[in-house]
């Protein structure tokens, strides 16, 4: 007696390009849209985290994104980088609140821990969790304009002229800005870093 | 080459996008500044770190709560907007008319009984308008979408 052996095939991985899944979209198939959520969600939460400087924020944010690359679909234009596009939808909508925010309050912003020290560091020594936790601190300090750039760069590693196409601003913009907020950030931690090293 | 310059050129290696001429100039640069290649070194561990941040995990009801979303104003933009005041002004006409009913005559059930039930069937068919729910805060699921316009490639609300 032989028994059964019931593979589960796994599920096959989505290949359409981000643009295929665009126009796909347009045609009606909305499992074209999951794929895009299941691609895009961690990139743009994260960036989100940090322009926000809370989860909460940036989970709203995060949903309307979403809402609006469906909504606005037939905007895209399937010629373009679709990841530009998502980026720049959530990045508008980041200054937005950005602006709402400074127009009522002046408290700084509540500091996001984007890893959780201990469990993430490669190897645990206290200098480096404090170095960590400082560079998010400084970060989140650094003006928006300076911010946005650098993260695209630094944690999405998004060209320049990527860079630029998301936040419209000219190719030396970038650079200087993100010459600007690297020179901010070694004010910021000089102290906490010759500690460290 | 000054320290300006060769800072300026530091954050270009640094993302790759120096010209091999850059690179050198800057080589011969940090030969005799050691305050440039501090700031080349500590710039490379600000980058090292800021790379290896990770966010929590998205929600996992994204997906639903995006589509939820949708939902909502695909029931917004096809109920026109008259009926939509109308259907809105619907519990409070119910109210009034249970009001009627109760109120002065609760001897009559047979009556009551009958007027309610033909309120509440014809506000179970209501879109869900009336009674919408929205997500933690109101403010961003209900706000108005800015107008939308699209110039050259960039999008802008
Ligand atoms: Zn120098």
């Amino acid at each position: 007696m032989s028994g059964r052996i019931i593979v589960s095939k796994p599920a096959e991985k989505d290949s359409r390009s981000d643009s295929q899944l665009m126009v796909d979209l347009c045609d009606g198939d909305e499992d074209a849209f999951s794929e895009i959520v299941r691609r895009f969600q961690s990139p743009i939460y994260s960036l989100l985290i940090r322009m926000t400087g809370n989860e909460e924020d940036a989970k709203e944010l995060l949903q309307l994104t979403f809402f609006r690359v469906y909504k606005y679909r037939r905007n895209y234009d399937p010629e373009k980088k679709f990841v530009n596009w998502i980026f720049t939808i959530a990045s508008n909508l980041a200054k937005k609140e950005w602006k709402r925010k400074s127009r009522w309050m002046s408290v700084p912003l509540e500091h996001v821990h984007l890893s959780s020290p201990v469990s993430t560091a490669p190897h645990y020594d206290a200098g480096r969790v404090q170095l960590r936790a400082s560079i998010e601190e400084a970060i989140d300090r650094l003006p928006s304009h300076y911010r946005e750039p650098f993260l695209l760069r630094e944690m999405e590693q998004m060209s320049y002229e990527d860079i630029a196409e998301i936040l419209g601003v000219r190719l030396g913009t970038v650079k200087s800005r993100i010459n600007r907020a690297r020179a901010k950030l070694r004010e910021m931690l000089n102290d906490v870093w010759e500690e460290w090293k | 080459m000054n320290c300006r310059k060769a800072l300026e050129i530091i954050t270009l290696v640094l993302d790759d996008e120096a010209t091999r001429e850059q690179e050198i100039m800057l080589r011969f640069h940090l030969l005799g500044c050691p305050s440039c290649r501090k700031a080349l070194e500590f710039s490379r561990d600000i980058a090292t770190i800021t790379r290896s941040l990770q966010a929590p995990p998205p929600p996992s009801d994204l997906e639903t709560r995006v589509r939820e979303m949708l939902a909502r104003e695909d029931i917004e933009t096809t109920v026109p907007r008259t009926k939509r005041s109308a259907l809105l002004a619907l519990p409070a006409v119910a109210a009034m008319l249970v009001a009627i009913f109760i109120i002065p005559r609760s001897h009559d059930d047979e009556y009551v009984a009958c007027g309610t039930t033909i309120l509440a069937g014809s506000m179970r068919n209501e879109p869900k308008t009336a009674s919408v729910e929205l997500t933690s805060k109101s403010r961003l699921t209900t706000a108005p979408l800015a107008g939308y316009s699209r110039r050259s490639s960039l999008i802008s609300f």
